[in-house]
């Protein structure tokens, strides 16, 4: 009935652009099983200067019981108010980063306990 | 004479000369040396999400409606300094719960002013946050019920249930679901996806 979205927000130092990854699990449901998943590093703030590329690597953990297939994917992210309300639909100049982003691959399976790396460039 | 007496100064500080010599290297062997090595354990930084697959709410309809609820646990950890946000939707544009062609709609109470379920409706509360007062508890085929509900946003509208502004170990969300139905609805399972997002804060 549910599934979890996991995100970590990365913020590029060339004008405070900010832009989000976000790990979508898309559950093999079997009833009441715990479910967990792990994404790290959760922040990160590279500095690009103009014609500069960057590679990074995250890893994600299934640290649950069952088995996730994850998709990879960067969406722009920005927060409002006190409360940090996140916001991963506004795009505006400084979010636009998220269109930068590649990924050596978008869908993997990990098995309960298992963990990957995936790139970000 | 006077030969001889230069002589015997010579003597003298050959003698002197001597004694300096075999003295010194026993304060040259004094000195010492130290070197320091530093440790750094470097802790990447880190954040999970934790729940249980399904939530089933069994009902048994009667014609005046009949209302089941239960309780999912959110469990975020992150070891952000400045703490996590989680938010809550549905994970697309349809809000019903569907069985085929058939559905039961999205309670038409909001975050900021729920309301009790209408028959044939389902919805969701997160005591003491938004227009949620404490309250929530377990219901099964209850006929009337005074705890309030929200309809679940769609995914373009999350709403935000928890904010943090510290590390978190395994702090958990109560997110309370509820379904009331009537005998129009044809038997079977009606379901639905919502979407958790657990983000680190800035």
């Amino acid at each position: 009935m549910k599934k979890i979205f996991i995100s970590a927000a990365v913020l590029m130092a060339c004008g405070a652009i900010a832009t989000t990854f976000l790990l979508d699990k898309a559950a093999l449901a079997q009833e009441g099983t715990p479910e967990s998943i792990t994404l790290t590093p959760a922040v990160a703030r590279p500095s690009l200067n103009a014609g500069e590329s960057l590679s990074s690597e995250f890893t994600v953990i299934n640290d649950g019981q069952i088995d996730y297939t994850f998709t990879v994917y960067a969406r722009p992210f920005s927060v409002s108010g006190e409360q940090y309300d996140p916001d991963f639909t506004e795009v505006n100049e400084k979010t636009q980063a998220f269109e930068w982003v590649t990924f050596d691959r978008t869908t993997f399976t990990l098995a309960a306990g298992e963990r990957s790396a995936f790139l970000i460039q | 004479m006077l030969v001889s007496r230069l002589k015997m100064k010579k003597g003298s500080i050959g003698l002197i000369a001597v004694f300096v010599l075999t003295v010194l290297p026993t304060f040259v062997h004094a000195a010492t040396d130290s070197k320091n090595t530093t440790i750094n354990a470097n802790l990447s930084s880190v954040i999970s999400v934790a729940t249980t697959t399904t939530v089933n709410l069994n009902v048994i309809p009667v014609a005046g409606g009949a209302q089941t609820s239960a309780a999912d646990t959110v469990t975020v950890s992150t070891n952000n300094s400045t703490g996590f946000t989680l938010t809550f939707a549905n994970s697309d544009a349809t809000t019903t719960l569907a069985k085929g062609a058939d559905t039961i709609a999205a309670h038409t109470g909001t975050f900021a002013a729920p309301t009790v379920l209408a028959n044939n409706t389902w919805g969701y509360r997160v005591d003491s946050v938004g227009g949620f007062a404490t309250g929530g508890a377990v219901q099964t085929n209850v006929t009337t019920s005074t705890i309030t509900y929200a309809g679940v946003p769609a995914s373009s509208s999350p709403h935000t249930i928890k904010t943090t502004a510290t590390t978190a170990a395994g702090n958990t969300t109560t997110v309370w679901y509820a379904v009331k139905a009537d005998t129009t609805k044809p038997n079977g399972t009606y379901a639905d996806t919502v979407s958790y997002t657990a983000t680190t804060n800035p």
